[in-house]
């Protein structure tokens, strides 16, 4: 609890401009933020003329200054109350912001399938026979790179928190500066919805 | 379709790709182990040679002087804009925003703007005098300055940070482009800008690109009160553009 109190005055100093802090914020955040870019890029090919390196600094800039965006707002919105560290939900942010940039610049081909296919067990309960499962284990992945090519930075951050992470409506709602009842609204527009049109010409018994 | 469902397997994959994240790569981020320690040790179990390559690169440690570049920039984004005049202009395509773009608007949100609309008057020809500019580049992330305070470097790819301090201010909104030059050649940069406030420095980078050839250039800034033309580098000067140059080396990537 001291350390959490420690890193939210720190945040406060930081996001009144203080420049030591800043330093300390940043040279705290900035390690977890990197790995996470890192294996976020991973599935990726650097876009042409590009390195790798080059894409995760930019990132990494980008992921701070969504941070402080509008005098630190999202900054400011972090809670250690709602159960998630400062750096997990850096993190968070960084990463949502990230497949956001990545998106919008569409400079950079998705892999249709993660690095390691061994470490995914897949299977989803209308494919039975054995080729029909690895058609859906291939159907959810193009499913969940659509997922990260189509969503916006606020909606990856709502599906990761309502679905990934199995927070509580008004855990995320809190975090996110949303009300209950419009997150509400989001999960029923997404299960029924956003959800069907990625998935709509995915074959699950395609294997 | 149970929706629900593929919702739920999709998370489910979501955990599963975290979980597999190899956990050596944390200790690096904390400084517990270095990179090369990491890539031996996975190295030694047989991981894919590629990968372990990619990620090598993408977890060596950022310099001390990409952290407080950062944070220099973060608490500027935080400062508050004084001058808000705001005249009607066209879009430019040499405009982007910079990454400090959202922290500067929000700063500017903080304060009353004022928009003041274009005064009708008589129809003329002539250039809205601009005032001189002086071009320097700052060393960030990506650049090196030479040790003897020579031109400043920077990687094929890679980007040069700029500022264009005017020399009196004014209420212009400008457009800005830059090109590379050298000998009778040029080349048109991209270029990012933080948010413009009429008559105060302007900030930016620009792109050099992957395939500039190595050695010694020119960097040409166009600070002009209209948009660029067609040929963007292929301009003269006039009262109202000013075009600023330095110096820069591009080195191998």
């Amino acid at each position: 609890m001291a350390e959490e109190g420690a890193e939210r005055q720190l945040v406060r100093e930081a996001l009144d401009g203080d420049r030591a802090s800043t330093r300390s914020l940043v040279a705290r955040l900035r390690p977890g933020i990197q790995a996470e870019l890192a294996h976020l890029l991973q599935g990726y090919e650097p876009a042409r003329g590009r390195s790798a390196r080059q894409e995760l600094e930019d990132l990494v800039q980008e992921a701070f200054a969504s941070l402080w965006a509008d005098g630190g707002l999202l900054l400011r919105r972090w809670d250690p109350a709602r159960g998630r560290s400062l750096e997990s939900y850096a993190r968070l942010v960084a990463r949502s912001r990230a497949l956001d940039a990545l998106r919008s610049r569409r400079r950079m081909p998705w892999r249709e399938e993660p690095t390691d296919p061994s470490s995914v067990e897949m299977t989803l309960s209308r494919a039975p026979s054995p080729s029909g499962r690895v058609g859906a284990r291939r159907a959810l992945w193009q499913l969940q790179s659509r997922l990260r090519r189509e969503l916006g930075a606020r909606d990856w951050q709502l599906f990761t928190s309502l679905f990934t992470e199995e927070r509580g409506v008004a855990q995320v709602a809190e975090e996110l500066g949303m009300t209950p009842a419009a997150i509400y609204q989001w999960r029923s527009r997404f299960v029924r919805k956003v959800l069907p049109a990625l998935a709509g010409d995915l074959d699950p018994e395609d294997g | 379709m149970d929706e629900e469902a593929l919702a739920r397997e999709l998370a489910q994959l979501e955990r599963q790709q975290r979980d597999a994240r190899e956990p050596a790569w944390d200790d690096v981020a904390n400084g517990r182990r270095s990179v090369d320690e990491v890539v031996a040790e996975l190295r030694a179990r047989g991981e894919d040679e590629a990968e372990l390559s990619r990620m090598a690169e993408l977890m060596a440690p950022l310099p001390g002087a990409f952290d407080d570049a950062l944070a220099e920039r973060l608490v500027e984004s935080l400062e508050p804009a004084e001058v808000i005049a705001m005249p009607e202009r066209e879009p430019v395509r040499w405009h982007r925003l910079g990454w400090a773009a959202a922290g500067l608007l929000a700063a500017a949100a903080l304060v009353v703007v004022v928009v003041l609309p274009r005064e009708p008057g008589p129809a003329t020809d002539e250039p809205t005098p601009l005032p001189e500019h002086a071009l320097s580049l700052r060393p960030g992330a990506s650049e090196l300055r030479a040790a003897d305070d020579g031109p400043v470097s920077v990687a094929a790819g890679g980007t040069l940070r700029f500022s264009l301090r005017p020399a009196t201010s004014y209420a212009l909104e400008p457009h800005v482009w830059a090109c590379a030059e050298r000998g009778g050649t040029s080349r048109p940069l991209e270029v990012v800008l933080d948010p413009v406030v009429p008559g105060r420095v302007i900030e930016g980078r620009a792109t050099i690109p992957a395939d500039l050839a190595l050695g010694e250039w020119t960097l040409l800034t166009v600070v002009d009160g209209q948009p660029p033309p067609a040929e963007p580098c292929a301009i003269e000067p006039g009262p109202g553009r000013r075009m600023p140059r330095v110096g820069f080396v591009v080195t191998p990537r």
